[in-house]
Formats: structure tokens, C-alpha cells, sequence
């Protein structure tokens, strides 16, 4: 449905998008997620009309609308701060694309009725934007951009800006109303939590290009590169070489020990200098060394962090590297981890594929 | 997306070539006066608006204007105390709205708008009633009063904006670490406050040099600041000098912003920038300081005078000889003169009254008797000049000069010869007549032509003189005194009401002019210099006039204002040329149809009335 | 403000020491001198100047007469007039500089206040060559052959409005300018995305955005111009006298101080309810408390 062909951005010599290929099917829930200056905004105005390619098309629905100024397109935004016209009630900004198409009077009036009750706001017509909280003023911006029905819905951080509770609670609902509207949405975020929880699809954008480009359960399980091992959750690192390759084995030299892996990059090759990463939370720790189908390096418990949900160890290995360990509450015996006590000789383990091996 | 508009802009609002030309149109009005000021400056020619060839030499004659350079180092004093001491209470005013919680707190700040907003006149005014009623002399101090009021406000204005986005914590911090209320001015808030206490200052200094209006009213003749100069020049001529002050203001404007600019870029030279600029800055008030206690120390003598109505020459001559400087103030009106020296304590010495003035000026008691004693060249006034009407002991006034109004006409474009004042009623030439912007003189011809004598004050023959003027308004294009001769070379007009005097000014060097005391007859002037009973300085006063009398100096003042003189023996003096010319002095004037004008009391109120109305309409 | 920050800024003294210099010097050069003005409108005619000695209204009489009251009408319609072409030739230069990359925003901003680096009685004095019989505009079109003889255009009511919106332009463009800079742009981009045309998005969300600056402008504009004297006295004739130049002439030449302060008072009564219509709509900063308050 949306296309983008090798489109790209530069302001002067900096470069903000490099060229880069997507396409959105419809009904998708498709999530850029990326660090600050890394492009996506301006991905996403590019899409909207609001700053120009450099180079390259964007097509919606098989037609060419690079050159389409923004009021011509089919394609509605939410702002990040929402961009409510302040000097409007909210019937008037939920109206205002209706009226600007010179919709007739009672049409609109009905549609606004029923875009506000779709967002939960119903009752609230004759407020001004700056009486309302920011978890309002964010469904006063859907409701103005979804009575348009747009084949594309682009929300620009559209959370950012509430507080962490209703940031949550939006969540649910902006996943609900997509799914009721079926109105493809493209969201653009740097929280993480938020793609992996509503997106059907996330792609994960570092310097103007896209690192990752799939599923959250994907890109949280099969990294493709280190960055997205890093961006999306954490990953402890270690230097290894490539020392075996077969369709369902792969063998890694780490920490001058030998392990059998499975998941990772697919053209490596024997003798390849790669990055092996371990997400703190496949990992446990144990006071008996690592059965066969698992692996487990040896050290001494450098450090305790309480979070709540859980526990992190951290865990200085003989070679000098420290590895993160996270450890579900209810292996909590009073305030310790098992009992362990700081200094404590213990393993660190984790079940053989668990760990992921990718380009250095 | 905090940017501003202009700073992401692919979308190109708001840069659309229906716009640009409009901002261009805006612009081009904005900086078309600029360039036609600067241009001009550059320009050979004394007529303003003829282009001659490029030249330097209007820059000279500004520079050794010392008249102007007094009025800039005034304008610089004032500006300077002014900018010190508003800065200082718009920025008490600022704090106080901004940090403190009082009774009253949002009337002050109310308040604080009205001396920004009301025109400026009225607040010239009621400064002017105030020191008349409290009988404060007129100075640099009245002046700086005036400036203070309307300019202090806006500081704080400027510099409220600027504490009220600082931080409270700021403030907190420093009181946190232990410092004292004043500490915390000293080093916290203040410098916070620095960038907009500048621009205050800056602000300030700059409103002070632009301010002409309430100057007006709380200057005293002998402080003339550079506006009141320029509006003089303005109002009486059109000279290239003009364009070349404004060049220099531009000129100084631009080297002051550039060293503020340069001192407050980062960087090494900035340490001994400001030290530069501040011994530069202390310099530079030192020796005004100096010039003015020197001024003020110096003897003084005032008059309010017409313009060009004495030979500048026999001013020096009188400076070097006595050591007083002598400072003129000009009007241009008869009752404009009686404005200038009748409230308060205007500091004037000397005026040029006509009888009409000189006679209301006797009744109020605001002049006093010469002592003849002191003036032994009082001998040489014609005996017929010697009691007047107005005054007939005689003492009140010295007759210096008097003349004959009649018609100066450019007799390339009208047809001749002119030998009636009914002419000044001829429709051929609406638009481009010129009447003297002097209510006695215009009344008294209306009476006079219609067969009627003003003085009568009869209210039905002043309506149908009113009616005559009413019916030569649309025929005019102004009432003016002082540019008639401009305007005439300039084709704005091509016959006007003219005293002799003036017209012989234009008719010596353009013989195309010409003018005629009509067959009717014509009013007749005597100017006499009177002395006021507030005078600062009698004793120069006498010296002055006895100084003028002289008959070489009278028959030299003469030759310079070309206006004749009751003094038979200095008139003896003059070249031929002069003595015979019938501009100057009209052959063929039967005395009997000359009018000497003469105090129409309460009845000028009526006759006022009507002027005003003919003026408006 | 939380009641327990006042007791750490300072006290009485302090409030004192900061407040009364200002408004003792406030009190004593305007408020007094204008009420002066004031009482001094109801004194008989004459060239002494006292106060409280048998009250007359026959100034205000003499005000009201149609002569007078025209004058005053004719002042407000300059004013008026003066101001709305003002607004009408600022306006899209604000919309353009704001709307211009930075660089040439400073630019714009430069040229729009560099006639105030001049004396405004030089720059209307400009304007006497610019507009005069043999001036400028006139040997310009005499060279295009658009008129034969030369337009009077100089002390006509036409300079007299040229000056004033000459006078007022570097005043109403910046309060403007500030207004749309301020604006949020994706309030802009927001009308645009909801289909909004480019007029449609300027007339529902650029006008308003602009409207405080707008007010300021206005205000700044209509306010001193109703007043002026200057711009009447150099480039216009005698029909255009204002109310200015008639309390100037009373001052002046027409020695009637006490009927120039009846007229001056009502100005000032004229232009306080303007002023305090302003204090209490005009600015950006009490209308949003207004709105924060609602």
C-alpha cells in the first residue's frame, strides 16, 4: 500500500536519511523505532508531506505522491505535541478537516460526534485545548486525524509526552483503535516498550538507515546486528571467532573456550571475527557447573541491583569481563539471590542457542 | 518540533512570490527615504530636490555649523543622563512588579503603560504647566525630567520581560550559599539582568536623541538639542545640511551598535574593549561636563528673533568684542513669539515684538523700560520711528526694522503685471497661491479690501472678511511664511503673499520674480526689540542693542536681512544698489495707504476663532 | 506563588527602597502635571496660567463645537485609516520574515529598524523631497509621461497618511513578526495534513496566531499617531491639522493654554480607555493568565 523507493534526505552535506526501501501492507501497525536524530521524523514528514525527499518516490496505493503537497494527501498526522489549535474549542479541531473540505453542517457534526466517542471523549466539545490533560489533548489529536479517514495514519511520538501510567494505558487503546479502524498506522518512537507492545511490524532505524526491519518477537529473539541486540533490550558482548558452521550448528570460540550456538547472522563463516551476545534474562546462576546442553562461564558476584521486578547481578568472570545477569524475584530468599552473598564463587549459565552470534 | 516557523520550511509557507514582492514593496517604502536622504547629501546643489552633481561641500558647511555641533553635544548629555537615570529606575520598577508581592503591585504596572502610550504632547504640556506653576526655570534639568518620564517606563517593560524568564531558582541558589539580599543583587541578578539593563540603556539614549516633541515644550532656548535644531531648519528652509545630519546619525548609530557588538563577542580584545570603551565613554563626559560648566560660567544673552533676521557677522563680532555668547531663538509667527516669552521663566532676554505684541506684552507687564541712559546710539533712531502708537513714551521698545508685505510672483507663469491683491482670488492659478500664515495680516486685508477698518471690531465685518478668506482657501495651497521663497523655486507656487524683504532675497538672484505692493495698499511692520521683565541678563541686553545701533553695524545688519532700518544715517552707508532698490524700499508708497497694525484686545479671541476654522478647513 | 518563597525575598525595606523611587518620580512629573492639566482646562482664557480661580466649562463647550469635534473625528479617522494601511502593508512582510530561514530573518529585521537609526524629523523631511512638486515620485512620472503637470502631492491628507504609516511600519512589523515567530509550526503543518489549502490554513490558524501581535501593533500604531503633531506639521497642509496641532497651537501661537488643556484632557481621556482596553486585552501575557485562569 505505502511504498518508499530508495528515498533519502540530506540538508546541505549532512545526511538524515540515507536511501532507503519499504513497503507497508495494508491494516499494518508498523513501528519505526530509533534514537533521537536518527532519521525517523524525518522519514515520517517525508511521508507526510511536510519536508521533500532528496531523492527518490514515495507511492501510495501505486500512485506517485512525492510531489503531493500535504492538504492532498490521503494521509493524516499525529503531532508529538499534539498541535492542537489553541485558539479552538475541541469540536472546532476535530471538525477542522472536515470543514476546510467544506463537508456539509449536519455531516459534520455527526462525524464529530462519533470521532470523539471513539477516543472516550464524548462530553468534551466545548472545552479549549489548554483546559484539557496531555492524555486528552492526545485523543482530541486521533479523533481530529481519523475523521478524515485516512489510508495512513502517521503518529509521531505521539506518547512521549505523558506521564508513564497513562503512556501505557494509551497503548492498549491506540492498538484497540487500530484494530477497529483498520486504518494502517506508521508510529514512530524511541521507546522500545511501546514498538515491541503495538506493532505488527518494527524497524529499527540507526544513522538514516534501517538496521532491522520485522516482527518485536523477531527482533527481540534474532538481533541482526549488534546495534538492534543492544537498542532493543540489553545484550552482555563478548569477542569470539566463528570455529564451526552447518545448517543447524554453529560454533563459536568464546573467551578461549569452545560453544555450540545456533541462532545468528546466516553467512558466517569459520574463522570469522564475531560478536556474541547474551541477553541477561535467558541467563541464570548456579552453584554446579553447566549441564551438557547448556553453557556457563565461571565467576565471582561483583555486585547486586535491586529493580523491583527483578534482580541483576553482576558477575566478574575469570578473564576480567563482567557479564549482567537478571534473576526473577521469587529465586529471592529474603533480600539475597538464592542466599548468595557478595564475593561468592557461582556459574553463570544459559541453554545452548540461547546466545546470538553476529557480525563484529 | 520546537523550531520556529522559518527554521524548517520545506513546505515554502509564507515565501510565495506574491509575498515577496509585497515585503519588497514594504521595504523599499521603509529605505527609500534612507537613500533619498543619503543620496542628497552628496548633492552640489542648495535645492534640495534637483540633482546637481556630487559634492562634499554641504559637509563642510555642517561641520563648521557650530550651532549643531552645540545642539549634538546637548542631545549627547541629555541622552546620557537620561539613559543612566532611567535605566536605574525602570529597572527598580522591574524588580519590584517581578520579585515581590504588594499592595498596589498591578496598579504600578498599569501605570507604568500610560507614559509610553499617551502622545507625547500631552505629556509635554503638562510638564510645561507644571514648571510654569512652580516657576522652575527651563534647562537641561526640565528636559532630562521630560525624558525620564517617558522612557523610564519602557525600561522597566523591557527589562520585566527579562526577570520574569529567569529563573526563581537563581536567586534561591545564591540566598542557599549564603548570600546576603545584596550579595545576591551584586552578583546574581543583575548580571543575569545585564543583556537587557544594555538595551535599556541603549533604548533609552536613542529615545532621548529622536525626542522632539516633549523637548519642545521643557527645553529653554539656549539648551537646543539636536531635534529642536533640525525641526528649526526644517520649518524655516530646505538645506543639503539637513540630509548631511542625517548621514551622521546613521554614521554614529552604526559605530555605536558595532562596538557593542564587538565588545560582546567573546574573545580576548573584549577585557581591554571595555576598559577602551569605558575610559573613552568618561572621557568623553568629562569634557562635556567641562564644556558646560565653561558654558555656564560664560555671560549669556538670549533673543527670540525671526529667522534670518540678523546679520550673523555682527553676532561674532559681538561675542569676540564682549565675551557673551549670544543665542538665538527663532518663531515664526507674532503670536508664536508672545507663546515663546510670556509663561514661566523661558530664560529670554531679548524679542522681536511687532506693535500688536509689543502693546500686549506692555499690558501683561512681562516687559520693561530700557534705560536710554546706557544706550547713547539710541540718537541715531529716526525721530518718527521714536513713539509709536504702541508705545508712546517710547522706552519699552527699540525700532529695528520694518517692511511692507506685498505680492511675489513668478512672472514666467502668471500673467502681469500684478497690481491688485484681488489677483491672490484668481482661479487660473488654484492650487499654487501662497498667503502668509499670519491671522492679523490675513484679516486686516480681508477688511481692508472689503472697505473696512479691523480696528472697528465689528463682528458682521469680520464675517464677511471671514467670508472672502473662506472663499480664497480652496485657491491656496498654504498659509506660510518662512519657505515661501522655497517653494516658489520649487513651482509649488507662483505668487504668494511676501514681505519685502524676503522677496528681494529670491528676485536679486532669480529675476523672473517679482514683487508689487498692490495699488490697495499694504500693511506696514515695525519690529522692535523689547525687553522682558524675566530677562536673565539686562545689562547685555543694553550693550547688544547699543552695540547694533551703530551706523556702520546697522547699515551692515541691513545689507544682510535687506529690510530697512529707521536710521537715516546708517540707510546713508548703504551701496547704491541698495539704497536704490525698489524691492527694498518701495518707490511710490503713499503713506496713507500703509497700515500699522495695533491690538485688537479681547476681540482676537473672535478673530482667533475664525483663523483656526480657515486653517482647517 | 507559594506563600513560603515571599518570606525569603527580602522584606518592606527592600519593597520600599525598590518601589518608591519610581513612583514618587511617576507621581510628581505625570500624574500631577496631567491632573494640573486637567484643572487648569477649566480656567478662563487668558495668558496667566491659574488653577481653581472661578471654573468654567466654556472650554469644553468651545471642544464640542462641530469644528473642534471635527477635528477631533478627522484625527481619529487619520488614525484610523493611517493604521489599517499600516497593518495591511506589515502584515505579509512579518509573515515573510518569520517564515524566512534565520539568516534572512536577521537580515529583514536589520532593514525594518534602520530607519529608527535616524531622526524622524529627517526622515519626514525625506519625505518633502520625495513627494514635493519637483521631487522624486513627481519627476518620475513626468519622465514616464504618466501626468504632464505635477500632482500636488506633498500638504495634502494624502502625505500627511504616507508619513504616518512611514512612521508606524517599524513598530507594527516586529510585534507581528514575534507573534508568528512564537507560533507553533506544526500547528501549520497540523492544517495542511488535515487538508486544509494554503489560504484555508492562513485564514484559520495563521491570522489568529498573529492576533496578539496584531493587538500590540495596532495599539502602538493608533495610539501615538492619534496624537502626533510632527507629521500634520511637516507634510500637511492645513486641512490636516489634527487635534495635536490644534493643542500645540493653543500652546503656541493661539496663547490659550486652558482651552489646549481641555482638548488635551479629553485626548487623554480618548486615549486611557484605549490604553487600558490594551492592559487588559492587548497583551500576549495577561490574556493567557486570563485563559490559564478560566
Amino acid at each position: 500500500m505505502l511504498a518508499l523507493n530508495a528515498i533519502s534526505k540530506r540538508y546541505g552535506d549532512v545526511s538524515v536519511v540515507e536511501p532507503l526501501d519499504l513497503v507497508i501492507d495494508e491494516g499494518e501497525f508498523f513501528c519505526i523505532l530509533g534514537s533521537s536524530g536518527c532519521g525517523k521524523t524525518t522519514l515520517l514528514r517525508m511521508i507526510a508531506g511536510f519536508d521533500r525527499p532528496t531523492a527518490g518516490r514515495i507511492m501510495l496505493d501505486g500512485v506517485d505522491i512525492t510531489d503531493v503537497p500535504p492538504n492532498h494527501r490521503d494521509v493524516n498526522t499525529v503531532f508529538q505535541n499534539y498541535a492542537l489549535f489553541p485558539h479552538y474549542r475541541v469540536y472546532d479541531n476535530v471538525a477542522y478537516g472536515l470543514k476546510v473540505r467544506k463537508t456539509p453542517e449536519a455531516e459534520i457534526r455527526d462525524r464529530v460526534a462519533a470521532a470523539l466517542e471513539l477516543v472516550g471523549l464524548s462530553g468534551f466539545e466545548r472545552r479549549m485545548p489548554a483546559q484539557l490533560s496531555g492524555g486528552q489533548q492526545q485523543r482530541v489529536a486521533l479523533a481530529r486525524a481519523l475523521i478524515n479517514r485516512p489510508r495512513l495514519l502517521l503518529l509521531d511520538e505521539p506518547l512521549s509526552a505523558l506521564d508513564r501510567k497513562t503512556g501505557e494505558q494509551m497503548r492498549q487503546e491506540l492498538a484497540d483503535l487500530q484494530a477497529r479502524s483498520g486504518i494502517t498506522f506508521v508510529f514512530v518512537t524511541h521507546n522500545q516498550a511501546e514498538a515491541l507492545s503495538m506493532a505488527s511490524r518494527v524497524a529499527v532505524m540507526n544513522r538514516g538507515v534501517f538496521e532491522q526491519c520485522s516482527t518485536p518477537f523477531e527482533l527481540y529473539q534474532r538481533p541482526q546486528t549488534r546495534f538492534v541486540g543492544d537498542f532493543v533490550g540489553s545484550m552482555n558482548f563478548f569477542q569470539g571467532v566463528v570455529t564451526e558452521v552447518s545448517p543447524d550448528r554453529l560454533g563459536v570460540e568464546v573467551l578461549g573456550q569452545s560453544r555450540i550456538e545456533r541462532r545468528g547472522a546466516s553467512d558466517l563463516a569459520p574463522g570469522d571475527t564475531v560478536v556474541f551476545g547474551l541477553r541477561p534474562e535467558q541467563l541464570r546462576v548456579s552453584l554446579l557447573a553447566p549441564k551438557d546442553y547448556e553453557n556457563g562461564f565461571f565467576g565471582q558476584i561483583e555486585r547486586t541491583l535491586f529493580l523491583g521486578e527483578a534482580t541483576q547481578l553482576s558477575v566478574r568472570l575469570k578473564s576480567g569481563e563482567r557479564i549482567d545477569v537478571k534473576v526473577p524475584n521469587y529465586l529471592m530468599l529474603e533480600d539475597k539471590v538464592m542466599g548468595l552473598e557478595q564475593n561468592e564463587d557461582v556459574w553463570v549459565v544459559w541453554s545452548k542457542g540461547s546466545g546470538v552470534v553476529l557480525h563484529a | 518540533m520546537s523550531a520556529q516557523l522559518g527554521r524548517r520550511n520545506d513546505l515554502g509557507l509564507g515565501q510565495g512570490l506574491a509575498l515577496k514582492l509585497l515585503t519588497a514593496f514594504c521595504m523599499l517604502l521603509l529605505l527609500a527615504p534612507l537613500v533619498v536622504l543619503v543620496v542628497y547629501a552628496f548633492n552640489d546643489s542648495r535645492q534640495v530636490t534637483v540633482w546637481q552633481g556630487f559634492s562634499l561641500k554641504w559637509f563642510a558647511v555642517t561641520l563648521q555649523d557650530r550651532e549643531i555641533w552645540f545642539a549634538f553635544r546637548n542631545s549627547l548629555i541629555i541622552g546620557g543622563l537620561n539613559a543612566v537615570l532611567a535605566t536605574i529606575l525602570g529597572t527598580m520598577a522591574a524588580l519590584a512588579i517581578a520579585r515581590h508581592r504588594f499592595a498596589g503591585r498591578q496598579g504600578f504596572l498599569n501605570l507604568l503603560h500610560y507614559p509610553v502610550l499617551l502622545p507625547e504632547i500631552i505629556i509635554g504640556i503638562a510638564l510645561l504647566v507644571l514648571f510654569v506653576l512652580l516657576d522652575v526655570p527651563r534647562g537641561f534639568g526640565t528636559v532630562v525630567a521630560g525624558h525620564v518620564t517617558f522612557s523610564f517606563p519602557l525600561v522597566a517593560l523591557l527589562v520585566l520581560a527579562r526577570v520574569g524568564a529567569m529563573s526563581r531558582t537563581l536567586e534561591e541558589a545564591s540566598l542557599d550559599l549564603g548570600a546576603s539580599r545584596w550579595q545576591t543583587y551584586r552578583f546574581v541578578i543583575l548580571p543575569a539582568l545585564a543583556p537587557a539593563i544594555v538595551s535599556g540603556v541603549l533604548f533609552c539614549f536613542t529615545l532621548s536623541l529622536d525626542d522632539f516633541v516633549i523637548t519642545l515644550f521643557t527645553a529653554s532656548p539656549d539648551v537646543t538639542t539636536l531635534p529642536l535644531k533640525v525641526y528649526s531648519m526644517v520649518k524655516f528652509g530646505l538645506t543639503p545640511v539637513i540630509n548631511v545630519i542625517s548621514v551622521l546619525l546613521i554614521l554614529f548609530t552604526l559605530t555605536v551598535l558595532l562596538a557593542i557588538h564587538w565588545l560582546q563577542k567573546e574573545g580576548p580584545h573584549q577585557r581591554w574593549g571595555i576598559r577602551l570603551a569605558g575610559v573613552m565613554v568618561a572621557a568623553l563626559a568629562v569634557l562635556m561636563a567641562t564644556s558646560i560648566v565653561a558654558e555656564r560660567r560664560q555671560e549669556t544673552l538670549v533673543i527670540a528673533n525671526w529667522a534670518d533676521y540678523i546679520d550673523p557677522e555682527l553676532l561674532r563680532e559681538f561675542e569676540s568684542s564682549t565675551g557673551v555668547r549670544v543665542i538665538m531663538t527663532h518663531f515664526s509667527s507674532d503670536e508664536e513669539m508672545l507663546a515663546k516669552v510670556s509663561f514661566g521663566r523661558p530664560g529670554i532676554d531679548l524679542a522681536m515684538a511687532t506693535p500688536v505684541s509689543m502693546e500686549i506684552l506692555r499690558k501683561s507687564g512681562l516687559i520693561v523700560p530700557f534705560d536710554g541712559e546706557r544706550i547713547p546710539n539710541l540718537r541715531y533712531i529716526d525721530e518718527d520711528f521714536r513713539h509709536l502708537g504702541s508705545d508712546p513714551t517710547g522706552t519699552y521698545s527699540v525700532p529695528y526694522a520694518y517692511g511692507l508685505n506685498g505680492i511675489l510672483y513668478n512672472t514666467r507663469m502668471v500673467e502681469g503685471p500684478i497690481t491688485s491683491w484681488w489677483a491672490m482670488w484668481d482661479e487660473r492659478y488654484a492650487g499654487r497661491l501662497i498667503m502668509l500664515n499670519d491671522m492679523m495680516e490675513a484679516f486686516w486685508l480681508a477688511h481692508h479690501l472689503l472697505g473696512y477698518r479691523l480696528q472697528d471690531q465689528r463682528l458682521d465685518h469680520l464675517d464677511e472678511a471671514y467670508a472672502l478668506l473662506k472663499k480664497q482657501r480652496p485657491l491656496l495651497r498654504k498659509y506660510e511664511s518662512d519657505l515661501v521663497n522655497d517653494m516658489l523655486l520649487s513651482h509649488e507656487a507662483v505668487m504668494a503673499q511676501a514681505w519685502n524683504g524676503q522677496a528681494h532675497k529670491l528676485s536679486s538672484e532669480h529675476p523672473e520674480y517679482r514683487f508689487v505692493v498692490p495699488e490697495e495698499g499694504a500693511s506696514l511692520f515695525i519690529d522692535s526689540l523689547v525687553l522682558l521683565a524675566s530677562a536673565p541678563n539686562p545689562d547685555a541686553a543694553h550693550r547688544f542693542i547699543d552695540f547694533l545701533l551703530a551706523p556702520e553695524r546697522s547699515s551692515q545688519n541691513m545689507e544682510a536681512i535687506l529690510y530697512p532700518m529707521p536710521n537715516a544715517t546708517a540707510r546713508a552707508l548703504l551701496p547704491p544698489e541698495i539704497r536704490d532698490d525698489t524691492t527694498i524700499f518701495p518707490a511710490g508708497v503713499d503713506g496713507k495707504r500703509l497700515n500699522i497694525m495695533s491690538d485688537p484686545g479681547d476681540f482676537r479671541r473672535q478673530i482667533q476663532g475664525r483663523w483656526e476654522r480657515l486653517l482647517a478647513e | 506563588m507559594p506563600e513560603h518563597r515571599q518570606a525569603l525575598l527580602g522584606g518592606r525595606a527592600e519593597i520600599s527602597i525598590l518601589t518608591l523611587p519610581p513612583f514618587v518620580w511617576l507621581l510628581v512629573f505625570f500624574l500631577v502635571p496631567v491632573l494640573i492639566l486637567a484643572a487648569l482646562s477649566f480656567s478662563p482664557a487668558g495668558m496667566t496660567v491659574e488653577v481653581f480661580r472661578t471654573p468654567s466649562l466654556e472650554h469644553y463647550r468651545q471642544s464640542l463645537d462641530p469644528f473642534y469635534l471635527g477635528i477631533l473625528l478627522r484625527s481619529i479617522g487619520y488614525a484610523a485609516s493611517a493604521t489599517l494601511i499600516t497593518l495591511l502593508i506589515a502584515f505579509p512582510a512579518a509573515y515573510f520574515i518569520a517564515s524566512s530561514p534565520p539568516r534572512r530573518q536577521v537580515w529583514l529585521l536589520f532593514l525594518v529598524f534602520l530607519p529608527l537609526w535616524t531622526n524622524l524629523l529627517v526622515r519626514l523631511y525625506s519625505f518633502k523631497i520625495i513627494l514635493g512638486d519637483n521631487g522624486l515620485v513627481n519627476q518620475l512620472l513626468q519622465a514616464l509621461s504618466i501626468v504632464g503637470e505635477p500632482l500636488s502631492l506633498i500638504y495634502t491628507p494624502l502625505a500627511v497618511v504616507v508619513g504616518f504609516v512611514y512612521w508606524n511600519l517599524p513598530y507594527m512589523i516586529p510585534p507581528i513578526y514575534a507573534a508568528l515567530e512564537r507560533m507553533n509550526p506544526s500547528l501549520l503543518e497540523a492544517s495542511m495534513d488535515l487538508g486544509a489549502s494554503r489560504a484555508q490554513t492562513f485564514r484559520h490558524v495563521i491570522v489568529p496566531a498573529s492576533l496578539p501581535g496584531v493587538t500590540t501593533g495596532v495599539i502602538l500604531c493608533f495610539v501615538p499617531t492619534l496624537g502626533s503633531f510632527i507629521v500634520p506639521d511637516i507634510l500637511g497642509g492645513p486641512e490636516s491639522m489634527m487635534v495635536g496641532n490644534v493643542i500645540a497651537a493653543q500652546f503656541g501661537q493661539g496663547l490659550n493654554w486652558p482651552f489646549g488643556s481641555a482638548l488635551a484632557t479629553l485626548l487623554t481621556l480618548l486615549v486611557t480607555v484605549g490604553v487600558t482596553l490594551y492592559i487588559r486585552y492587548g497583551e500576549p501575557g495577561s490574556t493567557a493568565a486570563r485563559e490559564a485562569r478560566a
